[in-house]
């Protein structure tokens, strides 16, 4: 292990036995990281002195009335669209799958629909929809699976709420 | 978000006056701590502290019920210590003057030690470190000072920062090294007067 590695193990987890046995290894045949080490130690040590705050009296009843009367003054919490209710859970949850749900879904739409194509050869339709649908099957199963990916995640967000 | 947290901000929400003193009560301490540690000055803690409730309060019908509340409130402490950092341009550097109590204390007790050359080398230490950690830059003072909180841990410092975790831990690394440097390169020069 080089000495730089350990050195940050060690400034970032100093408590020996917080150590992996590589590291605990390697101080003892390395004195320039046990040096390290007991100064990691001492930094530690003086940071965690620095002292902890204590609210005088009556501060929390001041700031509960000032925060009651601004309370009083807030608006109502904002509604969130449905759009962003169901897609806000999965995006956070998983984006990936959503993104390629979305990225698909528009691929499949402008293949499908061909426009070009579908205003000069296919006058009829359904047939025009049917050929295109056949044409693109690959795709349309693509762009399924991934969809039920991207709910399947979504689903799981909200069951872990 | 716990029940009970989610039952406290509903309640806040709606008005109840218990609920915002529990509010305040429960978070007071690391609040204030919070601020204490990002700016060094103890004189303008209980400001910022208010400072702090008044914002969480106004923003709290906006909290998203999905995060944790602490982490939530304490990211609003350190903005709020960010922004009077900002405005003063600097961080308290405590003077000797300055050194609390328990400090002198300390430092009373390490000189009756039986080893006083070694208490006056661990004094030495801690000035330095004091001294030293006026000078960091920002993100990492802030990461090595709210990471040496004890409630604190790695992941929820690095909510409160807005950064990932392996930056946090980055940066608490590089500001170690800085400190370790310093005292080391101190000692040296100590030493050296020492032979002399």
């Amino acid at each position: 292990m080089r000495c730089r590695d350990v050195q940050q193990q060690l400034a970032i987890d100093a408590q020996m036995h917080c150590l992996p046995a590589r590291v605990r290894a390697h101080l003892l045949a390395c004195p320039n990281c046990r040096q390290a080490q007991e100064l990691y130690a001492e930094i530690d040590q003086r940071l965690q002195e620095l002292p902890a705050w204590q609210a005088p009296s009556g501060f929390t009843e001041r700031v509960s009335l000032l925060g009651l009367d601004l309370l009083s003054e807030a608006p109502a919490r904002r509604p969130q669209s449905i759009f962003l209710r169901l897609l806000r859970p999965a995006v956070s949850f998983s984006p990936a799958p959503v993104l390629l749900g979305l990225l698909a879904t528009t691929f499949s739409l402008l293949v499908l629909l061909r426009f070009n194509d579908f205003l000069a050869g296919y006058p009829d339709l359904a047939a025009a929809f049917s050929r295109a649908l056949l044409a693109n099957a690959i795709q349309l199963s693509w762009f399924a699976g991934i969809l039920s990916i991207g709910f399947t995640a979504w689903i799981t967000r909200r069951a872990l709420r | 978000m716990e029940h009970s947290e989610q039952m406290l901000v509903d309640k806040v929400l709606s008005g109840d006056q218990e609920a915002c003193m529990r509010l305040v009560n429960n978070y007071s301490r690391m609040v204030g701590t919070v601020i204490w540690r990002a700016t060094g000055d103890d004189r303008i803690v209980e400001d910022l502290s208010q400072e702090t409730f008044l914002r969480v309060f106004r923003a709290m019908a906006y909290f998203d019920s999905r995060g944790k509340l602490s982490t939530w409130i304490y990211t609003i402490a350190n903005r709020v210590a960010i922004d009077h950092l900002r405005k003063t341009k600097r961080w308290r550097e405590e003077s000797p003057a300055d050194e609390s109590a328990s400090d002198m204390e300390k430092t009373r007790a390490d000189l009756e030690s039986p080893d006083p050359e070694n208490a006056l080398a661990h004094k030495e230490i801690r000035d330095v470190i004091r001294d030293e950690l006026a000078q960091l830059p920002e993100a990492y003072r802030l990461a090595l000072v709210y990471t040496a909180i004890d409630e604190l841990d790695y992941q929820t410092v690095a909510g409160m920062m807005n950064i990932p975790v392996g930056t946090l831990k980055t940066y608490v690394f590089r500001g170690k090294k800085i400190l370790k440097d310093r005292i080391t390169h101190a000692m040296q020069g100590r030493s050296a007067t020492t032979c002399n």
